[in-house]
């Protein structure tokens, strides 16, 4: 409990005023003589019992008076729930640094009945009136889109701020902490409580993530200098699912098809609910409107549920004649989230996919280029060429999808820094890198470094079908749309080159040395391939279905950045790039700073790109991390938890001076309910009288 | 020899002079000495016919009744009652408790004016006694009783006796405890059967030790009176401020908040005179609970009228 006029506790030693006068009281005694000390004794033998309780009750009760009404003009605050220092009980002030982290995902914009106050709005607002009301000297917000910290004047700026506004992009409560702790260590805080508002979903805090190890060890460092408050709008069963009732909708997928007489766009989506009842009832359904808006037109189509999972696959879009390029987005009715309501999409004529295949062997070119040239669809164009390192420099560059690199990686440090410089602008640009270890033992170790990456030397593989583990859930080697794996365990490798620096190993050969790699980069993709189509290398020209699902991947994605249209999720675009679009539809309210965080559909202005951004799938899913999980990431660290709901109106911290009136009151009728005289058992003991026999 | 002069400020004359025509009686025949106006146990020689008993040898032949032997044809003596006078005994407790007293508010009473103690009120009203008693012929006896018997006068019907008995009221004081139940025991002992015993204290003892007092004197055939006196404060415990009680018969202090245990002095002090009422009532004893703001006038014509409205109860 804290006190905002705490100077008045400065008075509570007026509450001994009456103990004193009591002493006083006890002292300023008159002596007198007495006969009847028979009646004397006898009523004092009396008195020890009861009579002496009421005697301490009452003065008890007149101090309790005293120190109440000193207590309420003190103004208390009940701050129990989120607890309080000792010293900011009796100083009266709040902390001096505070700082709110600040969960903006699509998720908190979800309220308890659809039409009050969301987790966000809620979260905000109690945070800045339990501010408001407990002071402090310093305030740093750290919201998720940012995550960066920026100082605050006043608790009541976090109510206008855009900032704390809802967004479309999921928050990354590691990377939040992460700038806490910078900021706290580069500003060299001291007393510091770190206000975190989240609904715990298990995509935005990402329990599993290392950096949660150093960052609890890092804040136990700083002992009870740093207290954690966590205001957590989970709203979870204990299973970690929402008993909410709220559906979602996503386009998977939004193609275009060109006709000779019409062009249409063809739409495969899903709307999913995530309340455990809609999973208790498979077998009821339930009918969906879906509003799909293209362009200016508008058309509502019955989605049926089963199980809570609606799939509308393959809807025909017919557009006008002349348009292949455009954009649109669907909706369903309004319910609990309004955030995942609506989902964006774009579509436009796709490129010419072109491959430029860079090797000296015939064989790995043949193979490479029929790879990239037979294309899954139809509709879709794909070229490639072949040539030598040597003829690097003539490549035209603009409209190349993918580069598949058979030879020596370019050192930046000699003649090849030009090659070098110019495979780094195309991956820049979008476009997709797959090296594969050139011939020759000696030539291989004196091969260069490209994004911190460096041939070794080959090595045999004695077992050669030995490909221990591979990633089939994400990128080149996941399972197909079906759910059907990759044969990448029948590949057979016989010989393989090393590879030297850090990489994300995608498939991985039994002596845990890399078969697939990918470099992390800020956009494109870098794979490094540890062995050749060569029959002598590897069994992947044999079995070609790997080969040919890789490559038709990375081209796909590499057609991609070329692209008038793509598909973002928020969040990911650069903020600052994102800024210059001009917004075509979406939220009109938002800032244009934050473009890449909102949900919409965008232009940029120079290249006249459509692009649409979205909340992650992850967004969709309602896990929460649990309790447990909660308190073992907050393990030894100063850490209150208040769970509080959306739309809440009960404050955080309240002033409590009412309860002490009341108690002052009840005091006060208490001491006036003992001190009231006893009914006198003897009345008429004063009158003479007498009788005789 | 010169003595110094009395200041007799207990007797009011005019409250004698109103209580003069008013007969002191006894209410049980007396052993008196001489002839008196108070019935005697025996058979005497009065005007007042008594019984007829017949005759046995050796009777006076003077007393036997002629008319009924001849309606009857026996021998019949016919006995008159006897009047004597009466030994009156009064004790006057002079412990240190009696020497307690406040100023009275309701009293008219010019000497009352002035802090008026339970030992000045019990010299008052045994001054009128002694006076009215010796009036009438009768004898009166004093004896002072604290610590035991601190002053005795026998009881003489000498006229001259009365001085003395003043004399002796006037030295009194009031000191050192009260002893006052071995005392009456001691009294009952000591004088002779049938006489008036008149005791003024405020009987601060335990009752249950008084009725054996009280049934002892009666045993003895003496007519026991009491006379409880007792100030106004002791009854209304009226204190404001805290006090410290200092015991005037030399007892240990009590500090006391008034304000805290009036209301179990209040129940004590009830349960003492309910107790004490129980007893005289039990032993016959006539009693009489005196206020000291109250006129002793008026408390002694009460004990008066009652007495001769009571006269020959046995």
């Amino acid at each position: 409990m804290n006190f905002l006029q705490p100077w008045m506790l400065a008075a509570l030693p007026l509450a001994l005023i009456p103990i004193i006068i009591h002493l006083i009281n006890q002292r300023r005694y008159q002596s007198t003589q007495w006969a009847a000390m028979m009646f004397l004794l006898s009523a004092n033998r009396m008195n020890r019992g009861y009579a002496r309780i009421r005697q301490w009750l009452i003065l008890a009760l007149r101090t309790l008076v005293i120190a109440a009404l000193i207590f309420a003009i003190g103004r208390p605050i009940a701050s129990g729930v989120l607890g309080g220092s000792v010293a900011g009980a009796f100083t009266g002030r709040g902390p001096a640094n505070t700082i709110v982290l600040l969960d903006r995902s699509p998720s908190m914009q979800s309220s308890s009945d659809g039409t009050s106050r969301t987790k966000l709005e809620t979260g905000v607002s109690q945070i800045a009136e339990a501010l408001q009301t407990i002071g402090t000297e310093r305030l740093v917000l750290i919201e998720s889109n940012a995550a960066t910290p920026r100082e605050l004047d006043a608790p009541a700026d976090l109510l206008d701020l855009p900032e704390a506004g809802p967004s479309d992009a999921s928050a990354d409560l590691p990377t939040m902490l992460l700038a806490a702790l910078d900021h706290i260590n580069a500003n060299q805080l001291g007393q510091t409580e770190v206000w975190i508002c989240s609904d715990l979903r298990a995509h935005d805090w990402r329990a599993d993530d290392g950096r949660w190890t150093s960052l609890r060890d890092a804040f136990v460092e700083f002992g009870r200098r740093i207290r954690f408050r966590l205001l957590a709008f989970s709203e979870v069963s204990s299973e970690g699912i929402s008993n909410t009732v709220n559906l979602s909708v996503r386009v998977e997928e939004a193609m275009l098809e060109v006709g000779e007489e019409e062009s249409a766009v063809v739409l495969s989506l899903k709307i999913d609910g995530d309340a455990e009842s809609m999973n208790d009832s498979e077998s009821v359904s339930q009918t969906v409107p879906l509003t799909l808006s293209l362009d200016e037109s508008r058309s509502v189509v019955d989605v049926e549920l089963r199980g809570g999972v609606g799939e509308l696959t393959g809807h025909r879009v017919v557009l006008p004649r002349g348009v292949t390029r455009g954009h649109g987005s669907v909706s369903i009715p309004a319910d609990l989230n309004p955030a995942d309501n609506d989902f964006y999409f774009t579509f436009d004529v796709p490129p010419a996919r072109r491959t430029v295949v860079v090797t000296e062997d015939e064989e790995v070119g043949r193979v490479l280029k029929l790879a990239a040239e037979i294309t899954p669809d139809e509709s879709l164009k794909s070229v490639a060429e072949v040539v030598s390192p040597r003829e690097v420099n003539g490549i035209s560059w603009e409209d190349v999808s993918l580069l598949l690199w058979h030879a020596g990686l370019p050192d930046t440090a000699t003649s090849d820094a030009s090659t070098a410089k110019m495979i780094r602008a195309f991956v820049n640009r979008g476009g997709r890198v797959v090296f594969f270890p050139p011939e020759g033992g000696s030539r291989l170790s004196t091969s260069g470094e490209l994004f911190a990456m460096r041939w070794t030397t080959w090595n045999d593989q004695p077992d050669e079908n030995a490909i221990r583990s591979w990633r089939g859930d994400a990128d080149l080697l996941a399972a197909t749309m079906a759910g059907t794996s990759l044969p990448v365990g029948r590949l057979r490798v016989q010989r393989y080159a090393g590879l030297e620096g850090e990489a994300t190993s995608l498939a991985t050969l039994a002596d845990g040395k890399p078969l697939l790699s990918r470099v992390a980069t800020p956009r494109g993709g870098v794979y490094f391939c540890s062995t050749t189509p060569l029959a002598t290398d590897s069994s992947l020209a044999a079995d070609g279905v790997v080969l040919y699902v890789m490559i038709q991947r990375a081209l796909s994605d590499g057609a991609k950045s070329l692209g008038n249209t793509s598909n973002l999720e928020a969040g990911v675009a650069n903020p600052a790039a994102a800024s210059k679009w001009q917004r075509l539809s979406g939220r009109s309210e938002a800032l244009s700073s934050e473009n890449a965080f909102v949900a919409g559909v965008f232009e940029q202005r120079d290249e006249g790109r459509l692009i649409a951004i979205n909340r992650s799938e992850p967004e969709d899913a309602a896990t929460t991390v649990s309790d447990s999980q909660v308190d073992a990431l907050f393990q030894g660290v100063p850490f209150v938890r208040v769970d509080r709901e959306a739309g809440s109106g009960s404050s955080l911290v309240e002033e409590v001076w009412r309860a002490f009136l009341i108690v002052m009151l009840i005091a006060m009728i208490g001491e006036a309910w003992l001190c009231l005289p006893r009914q006198r058992p003897v009345e008429n003991a004063g009158l003479p009288g007498g009788v005789s026999a | 020899m010169w003595t110094p002069q009395k200041s007799r400020d207990f007797i009011d004359p005019s409250v004698l002079a109103s209580l003069a025509g008013m007969p002191l009686m006894a209410r049980r025949p007396m052993r008196g000495t001489v002839s008196g106006r108070h019935t005697s146990p025996t058979r005497g020689s009065s005007v007042e016919f008594a019984q007829y008993r017949k005759y046995v040898p050796g009777d006076d032949l003077r007393r036997l009744d002629w008319r009924a032997h001849g309606r009857s044809d026996r021998y019949y003596v016919k006995e008159f009652e006897a009047d004597t006078n009466l030994r009156c005994c009064l004790v006057v407790d002079t412990s240190g408790s009696m020497e307690f007293g406040t100023v009275p508010e309701k009293s008219n009473d010019v000497l009352s004016k002035k802090v008026i103690t339970k030992l000045q009120y019990a010299r008052r009203i045994a001054a009128a006694i002694g006076y009215l008693a010796v009036g009438q012929g009768d004898a009166v006896g004093l004896s002072c009783a604290a610590e035991g018997i601190v002053k005795h006068l026998p009881a003489l019907r000498n006229p001259s006796h009365l001085r003395a008995i003043f004399d002796a009221l006037e030295e009194i004081k009031g000191v050192g405890q009260t002893h006052l139940v071995e005392v009456l025991h001691e009294i009952a002992e000591t004088t002779r059967q049938g006489a008036m015993i008149i005791v003024m204290s405020d009987f601060f003892v335990d009752p249950n030790e008084l009725r054996a007092c009280f049934e002892h004197l009666r045993f003895r055939k003496h007519d026991l009176s009491l006379f409880h006196l007792l100030d106004p404060m002791e009854l209304n415990f009226s204190f404001g401020r805290p006090t410290r009680f200092l015991d005037m018969e030399g007892g240990t202090a009590i500090f006391a908040e008034p304000s805290e245990i009036a209301d179990r002095y209040q129940q004590a002090l009830k349960e003492y005179l309910d107790n004490l009422n129980d007893i005289v009532k039990q032993t016959g004893v006539d009693y009489h609970r005196v206020s000291l703001d109250e006129p002793y006038q008026e408390v002694l014509t009460r004990f008066l009228t009652r007495r001769a409205t009571a006269r020959g109860v046995r």
